[in-house]
């Protein structure tokens, strides 16, 4: 509650004004009824989607120039939780191998943290994320819808 | 309760054709159904072989967890554009 709106409430009740002309004066101070003006923050709505779209100027096969390649993968938000929860199954030898592997490709990226637990946290902090990387050739974004 | 995708959709233009095939997944989800349930004795069997080596909880919980990364699939579209191609997926 704001000082303003304080401030006629308490006319209200010393009787200052009436009911019907404090109602005038809130919607005067409010008037879209637009929560943030208030102090409270509205949750953006979780994401549902990943997108991902790549696109490069030239595609390599067979050792000749097919030309310029768009990529355009939705990604349900749902299959990515899934996907933590099966990788949640993978026992521990294989996570040691699995990151061998990831470290000689130079990946340095622990699967283990990566707990269903904090699937949902983590989903919702990709509602803010959206990576751009323009390269001469390339372009990629990832963000969420 | 989710269900998996039932339709796979593709489209696939390119300078000579043109089209669109609806693939009714439902049909494979049910004969892998019935596959299923033929092999459960036989699941059965490898998940009491499998528990006192530690491996039968993994078991159990990976049909579970499958089945939801199939039902998540819902909604997975693929689209690649290449000069005159266009391949297009989508589960539904």
């Amino acid at each position: 509650m704001t000082e303003n709106q304080k401030k006629i409430l308490e006319m209200v009740a010393d009787k200052k004004i009436t009911a019907d002309e404090a109602y005038r004066l809130l919607s005067l101070i409010q008037p879209s009824g637009d929560a943030s003006d208030s102090g409270i923050k509205i949750p953006k709505p979780a994401p549902k989607y990943l997108r991902v779209i790549v696109d490069t100027e030239h595609s390599w096969e067979h050792g000749c120039d097919n030309g310029p390649v768009h990529v355009n993968v939705r990604v349900p938000v749902a299959l990515i939780r899934a996907g933590v929860k099966l990788a949640s199954l993978i026992p521990p030898e294989a996570y040691n191998q699995m990151d061998e592997k990831l470290k000689n490709r130079g990946i340095m990226f622990d699967l283990r943290n990566m707990k269903p637990e904090n699937i949902e946290e983590l989903i919702q902090a990709l509602n803010d994320l959206e990576v751009n990387v323009d390269g001469s050739a390339e372009k990629f974004r990832v963000y969420t819808e | 309760m989710s269900i998996p995708p039932c339709l796979l959709h593709v489209r696939i233009h390119n300078e000579e054709h043109h089209f669109g095939v609806w693939l009714p997944l439902f049909l494979a989800w049910l004969i892998l159904a019935v596959l299923l349930l033929a092999l459960l004795p036989l699941f059965i069997l490898l998940l009491i072989i499998a528990f006192p080596f530690g491996w039968g909880e993994f078991m159990l919980q990976l049909g579970p967890r499958l089945y939801n990364i199939l039902c998540a699939l819902r909604g997975l579209k693929v689209d690649v554009v290449k000069t005159s191609e266009k391949v297009e997926i989508l589960f539904v």
